[in-house]
């Protein structure tokens, strides 16, 4: 996608975005992503006040980039207005710390347990919605202790894991498990000590934010980087958002800008890291057999990878596993949206589609590597979700993890 | 028969400001326009509104007089200018003597500029060519020429003057050594007409020679045409020139969401039938891309043609850019011994009001009026009231809701009225202009002072289909608009429609490559290929 | 099986890219089908103008490409009708009649016939879509030629909560997700269909509903219903992309959507691979045939192509033989009278490309 003004100039406004767009199907007075997005910039550039208040409703799945036909770039416009909104004060607040999963994360891991508590305490949510429009309807995931760290390397190739908030300050044992993944396929894994990818930061509206994380992860991974090591991650949002040099924000910057691009280059999803190990013919194959139906879902940001779906090709190499590709929409959490009182109903009703196809699957297991694809499903369809991570180490185990 | 004191036969920036002009000092009269507003050189140049920087180094008078009507038309029609202010531009091989000169030039007319070094010109405007070596500024802003056209035109029609598109003058009788009368035809109708009356101005700039004709005298002009190009975005905030001697392509102007280059220039028989060359579009490409070098891949929406009426009596032996640009006001009563009859020729967009005063003041003193000129002071147009606003923004986006108040005026009361009545009629129906249903419902229909009769018409008062889509999506629901407010029947709107596609389309034919061909052919795809053959289109031998 | 070797990659997913694909999964080939954008389906689904179905009618595999398509579309549940003998009337944008050979079924079924009285129903509030204007252009064009007028409007009431503005696309996303609008909205076709023979309305018929769901609608209105064209986005092409796109994906095609591919790889007159423009790294794909079906994009992959190909649809160079033993590209020789763009040469030359590419015996992607 042309990032610069002239992707405007591509679009011939077939409204083919509008039509793959998640919640214009559902919100009845959503514009759209063609509004939103290059006919709001054509505006801008005229010099207009061209903000509005819709563009906070884009889940940022970029289901409209991948479907126009001209390479306009639409999400990453209507990124850069949300960066430019002016919120009123409740929700601004509120986006400032949901911008902020790593700040948000350190804090509640002091004393995880007592987080916890009051986190899914029913008086605590029903405040958190009235004072700072966070829906109750929803839960928080559980806070445990960061301890996922870098284990005795050998001889062996190092990879870099950029965990993510997810997994650093929600599920360490996940980063673990990905660790061990790549351990039992002859790679030693150095835990990258960075932060917050900083997509929360882009879908709450601070460039600034984004920027200045971006300059810290690149700071942090600027030797390993150097020497060529791989960074793999396990989070299809930090994923994309180190292949799409940091989305953007660093553009402009004659420093970075060239440290953001071979990132993107040396950036793997762990199962697209797999699969390329499968294609050459050194995955460890030694998989016991797993008797079972997994329904799959691929989250929007590893469609926006355009790798296809490697997990689906993993799994399948497992001895008894059927996997189903699902393929049907966006789930309609993206991250922290899902969390926001005033979204939760576009949200639930972006995923209905989702919800009603794995019911009708009635699937033994749902797999999906997003942290908050997970939770939805489990929310819309109380159907327990796993990484397909779990999976793929249960049948090198043998056993149940 | 009807009658009226004052016949102008041209509705370009010259003759709406006459009119105009004449109702402030309340003598009654009449404009009668072939086409639609601003159809010549006014609708076809780039709306710039010249700081008096092109001329100051040539011809100081001018300059002066420029930047005098640059601040008279910023204050008396705010609605219509973007004062985005200009530069002029030092290339590297281009005169550096040249380059003084203009300075100490523009010093003298009183031009207020600064010096830009070339790293702070480019700090202002990013897409300027790395190897600039400096700038000057100066007022250059755009006017919208449609909209100031309109504005003299309706302010005109509010204290009691008369508009009529759409007719052609077919006679002037003009026996016996005085004006009597003039017949015209309506062009759409055919139905003709004559108005008695005392004086006659042609104001009719590329056709001049055609109207004096008509009453056995003679104008000569000079038509120089220029061709300019539409970019589908903004390249510059400001007016960019180039800072030499004028030639081609060394003109940039934005013009609300679009910019446009130009211009070229070459003498041309008439004013009809032009058309834009492939050389000419590459020569003001390659030229304008020196200063501007990303215009090489900027998307072009459209190109035109228009004529410069330069006045060309026999004693100038040049023609074109060396020809005057200052105006000419004949009076065929001493010239010809035609009394009644004025014509007034050449000049600028820039000065339109200076040229109507000069008119309006022979005007009045032939007719005894003794009321000066006050349309230096008078605002075009009202203010918007605070409670209209207020009303509108409850229902628009503030853009939207400014575009309605430059565009309309108080006439955006009406259409706040229409979507407070039916909420739907708030839609967009052009995205890329910001124009409601609710307005382009009322620009067709009665209540406006100059109803649009075609959808390029509604294209002039609204900028609806002025955008990357060039009218695809927007003309044809503005062709349902018309006909569902009863203006056009089925089988007219259908008509009007493919005209205005094809009009749409020759603007845009010349291109061979890049995003604005794939929206042309999306445009044939969907309306079929030659512009009336949408409708027509059938297999001989289907059952 | 490695994950990045094919059978045929199929590049582009309009008429002539899905047509391809369609063949070579047909023929149980392995098919990775890299899409971007829907090409012709969004602007007027596809339809085929007799002109330009005549015009093609003396190649010796036309019908069997329309045929095959038709096919493959019904199966996939949103089926290209066709009628290669006895072109229909199709109601156009401007209320004209156009001669068409071939339509998804929807639209297919809103042709001009004399005995049926037609009721163009109508939604208040759309500004893209009027109704009483398209009855009388086409009553008008009706008399002209000859023909019975048998069009006449009505206005139907819709729920008013469909959106701001009312577009055919949040009636159609409405009708895709809400069982209780879609019999709210049968109930108001049958009450306007009273006194009729057959219905049209603007296509506001869902993005993702099947043939079946369509009949079982129809059957619930009471009447034939048929399908107009509106502006863009043209819902009833989308709705054959999305079911034949996830047809192919039902038959393991696997499809990379949103970014085109930025490189070919060619050595030794052979195409080893094909590069996906994806974030980051780009995704290197390998294939024993190559099939270039977009309208831009083979330009800008090959700097030395003709734009003409031989009879084995081989793109060919300026010398005149061909730039790979593997490369097809969906055009029609230059020598085809039809321009080679239009909707029924796009469906002939996806479905020769295909047939090439699937005849090619050659493993190059085992390379």
């Amino acid at each position: 996608m042309r990032p610069d003004n002239f992707a405007i100039d591509n679009c011939l406004k077939c409204s083919v975005c509008n039509a793959a767009c998640p919640v214009y199907a559902v919100h009845p007075q959503y514009p759209g992503p063609k509004h939103l997005g290059p006919e709001l910039e054509r505006l801008r550039l005229e010099g207009l006040d061209a903000d509005t208040g819709w563009v906070e409703y884009c889940l940022g799945c970029h289901r409209c980039d991948l479907a126009c036909p001209q390479q306009v770039g639409v999400s990453e416009m209507i990124a850069r207005a949300k960066a430019r909104h002016r919120k009123p004060l409740v929700r601004a607040l509120r986006d400032w710390w949901f911008a902020r999963p790593g700040l948000l994360g350190k804090l509640t891991t002091i004393v995880p347990p007592v987080s916890n508590f009051f986190l899914r305490l029913g008086p605590v949510r029903l405040l958190m919605s009235k004072l700072m429009r966070i829906t109750r309807r929803r839960i928080f995931p559980a806070y445990t202790r960061p301890t996922l760290r870098t284990a005795a390397s050998g001889a062996k190739q190092r990879v870099l894991l950029f965990p993510g908030c997810f997994l650093t300050y929600n599920r360490p044992d996940l980063g673990r498990k990905t660790v061990e993944l790549l351990e039992r396929n002859g790679f030693a894994v150095e835990v990258a000590q960075t932060g917050c990818c900083g997509v929360p930061a882009i879908a709450n509206g601070d460039a600034a934010l984004a920027r200045g994380l971006a300059e810290k992860n690149l700071a942090v991974m600027a030797e390993n980087l150097a020497a060529g090591m791989s960074v793999v991650t396990a989070c299809a949002s930090c994923g994309y958002q180190l292949k799409s040099g940091f989305g953007g924000v660093l553009e402009g910057n004659p420093r970075l800008e060239p440290l953001a691009h071979r990132i993107g280059a040396q950036t793997y999803d762990i199962a697209e890291f797999l699969r390329a190990l499968s294609d050459a013919g050194k995955l460890n194959t030694g998989f016991h057999t797993v008797n079972r139906q997994v329904a799959y879902h691929a989250p929007c940001h590893l469609s926006s990878q355009g790798i296809g779906r490697p997990w689906v090709h993993l799994l399948r190499q497992i001895p008894g596993v059927s996997v189903n590709d699902v393929n049907a929409g966006c789930c309609g959490m993206s991250g922290t949206y899902g969390f926001k009182e005033e979204k939760y109903q576009v949200s639930m009703g972006v995923g209905q589609g989702l919800f009603e196809s794995l019911k009708a699957l009635r699937p033994q297991q749902v797999a999906t590597e997003c942290a908050t694809c997970q939770m939805q499903i489990e929310h819309g369809t109380g159907m327990h979700t796993v990484h397909p991570i779990e999976i793929l180490l249960e049948a090198y185990k043998g056993r149940p993890n | 028969m009807e009658s009226t004191q004052v016949v102008i036969i041209g509705g370009g920036a010259t003759g709406a400001g006459i009119l105009w002009d004449l109702a402030r000092r309340g003598i009654p009269a009449l404009l009668l326009e072939q086409a639609d507003i601003a159809n010549g050189a006014t609708g076809r140049c780039h709306g710039l509104l010249h700081s008096g920087g092109r001329y100051v180094v040539k011809d100081q008078e001018t300059a002066r007089d420029c930047l005098a009507e640059n601040r008279i038309v910023k204050a008396i029609a705010p609605n219509c200018v973007e004062d985005t202010g200009g530069l002029f531009v030092q290339l590297p091989g281009d005169d550096p003597a040249f380059f003084e000169r203009w300075w100490s030039a523009a010093q003298a007319a009183g031009i207020p500029s600064r010096r830009l070094s070339a790293d702070e010109a480019r700090a202002l405007e990013p897409n300027l060519a790395e190897n600039i070596l400096g700038a000057f500024t100066c007022p250059d802003a755009h006017v919208d020429v449609f909209r100031l056209v309109l504005a003299n035109i309706e302010a005109a029609v509010s204290r009691g003057a008369q508009f009529r598109s759409y007719c052609q003058v077919t006679a002037i009788d003009a026996a016996g050594g005085r004006v009597r009368s003039v017949s015209y035809r309506n062009t759409r109708t055919g139905e003709e007409h004559t108005v008695a009356c005392e004086m006659v101005v042609n104001a009719a700039g590329g056709w001049a020679q055609r109207v004096a004709a008509l009453a056995q005298v003679s104008v000569p002009v000079c038509c120089d045409k220029g061709t300019l190009l539409v970019l589908n975005h903004r390249l510059a905030s400001r007016v960019v020139n180039r800072c030499r001697v004028p030639g081609d392509a060394d003109i940039l102007v934005p013009a609300g969401p679009v910019c446009l280059l130009g211009t070229s220039s070459m003498v041309v028989p008439g004013p009809d039938g032009l058309t834009a060359s492939g050389e000419e579009i590459q020569s003001l490409l390659q030229l304008g891309g020196l200063m501007v070098p990303s215009l090489a891949e900027a998307r072009i929406l459209r190109t035109f043609s228009g004529v410069r009426a330069l006045y060309a009596p026999p004693s100038s032996a040049a023609g074109g850019r060396g020809a005057s640009r200052s105006f000419a006001l004949l009076d065929h009563e001493e010239l010809d011994g035609v009394a009644g009859l004025l014509s007034i020729v050449g000049g600028k967009l820039t000065t339109y009001r200076r040229m109507a005063e000069a008119t309006v003041d022979c005007i009045a003193a032939k007719l005894g009026v003794q009321v000066p000129c006050a349309t230096q002071t008078t605002p075009l147009r009202p203010v918007l009231s605070r409670a209209v606003r207020r009303r509108a923004e409850r229902l628009l986006a503030r853009p939207v809701v400014d575009k309605l108040e430059c565009r309309r005026g108080v006439e955006a009361a009406s259409v706040v009225a229409a979507i407070e009545a039916q909420p739907e009629l708030a839609e967009l129906v052009c995205e890329c202009e910001m124009v409601t249903r609710a307005e382009i419902e009322f620009v067709l229909g009665s209540a406006a002072r100059l109803p649009a009769e075609t959808i390029a018409d509604v294209g002039r008062r609204t900028r609806l289909g002025f955008g990357p889509c060039q009218g695809t999506y927007c003309g044809y629901k503005t062709m349902l608009a018309g006909y569902q407010t009863h203006r056009w029947s089925s089988e007219q709107a259908a008509r009007e429609f493919t005209d205005y596609l094809g009009e749409r389309w020759k603007g845009q034919s010349f291109l061979h490559e890049g995003k604005q061909l794939e929206q042309l052919d999306l445009s044939r795809e969907l309306y079929g290929e030659a512009p009336c053959a949408g409708a027509e289109r059938e297999a001989a031998d289907a059952k | 099986m490695q994950s990045n070797r094919f059978d045929a990659i199929v590049m582009g997913a309009g008429l002539s890219g899905l047509t391809a694909a369609a063949v070579a999964a047909a023929q149980s080939r392995r098919v990775a089908l890299v899409a971007i954008g829907a090409g012709a389906f969004v602007l007027d689904a596809g339809c085929v103008s007799a002109n330009e179905a005549r015009q093609l009618s003396a190649q010796p595999d036309f019908e069997d490409a329309i045929a095959f398509i038709c096919k493959a579309t019904a199966a996939a549940g949103c089926a290209l009708d066709a009628d290669l003998r006895s072109p229909r009337r199709i109601p156009s944008l401007l209320g004209g009649f156009e001669g068409v050979s071939l339509a998804p079924r929807g639209v297919w079924k809103a042709a001009y016939s004399a005995g049926a009285r037609t009721a163009i129903a109508g939604f208040g509030g759309m500004s893209g879509f009027d109704a009483e204007f398209l009855a009388e252009r086409l009553n008008n064009h009706a008399r002209a030629h000859g023909l019975a007028p048998v069009y006449t409007a009505k206005i139907v009431a819709l729920p008013s909560d469909l959106g701001t503005p009312l577009t055919t696309l949040r009636i159609a996303n409405r009708f895709d997700r809400d069982a209780g609008f879609r019999a709210a909205l049968a109930s108001a076709l049958r009450e306007a269909a009273t006194g009729f023979d057959r219905v049209l309305l603007p296509s506001v018929l869902g993005l993702h509903s099947t043939d079946g769901q369509l009949a079982g609608f129809e059957r619930e209105v009471g009447c034939g219903l048929g399908e107009l064209a509106t502006l863009p986005p043209c819902i009833p092409g989308l709705r054959v992309y999305n079911r034949l796109l996830a047809a192919l994906r039902g038959r393991g095609v696997e499809v990379f959507e949103g970014y085109p591919a930025d490189l070919l790889e060619i050595a030794d007159g052979v195409c080893t691979g094909l590069r996906i423009a994806s974030p980051g790294r780009g995704l290197l794909l390998h294939a024993d045939a190559v099939v270039l079906a977009t309208e831009s994009g083979s330009r800008a992959l090959l700097s030395e192509f003709t734009g003409s190909c031989d009879e084995r649809q081989h793109p060919l160079s300026p010398s005149g033989a061909p730039i790979a033993r593997n490369l097809f590209a969906a055009l029609l020789p230059q020598a085809a009278e039809s321009k080679p763009d239009g909707h029924a040469g796009q469906i002939l030359a996806g479905y020769r490309a295909a047939v090439c590419a699937c005849a090619e015996r050659g493993e190059y992607a085992a390379r």
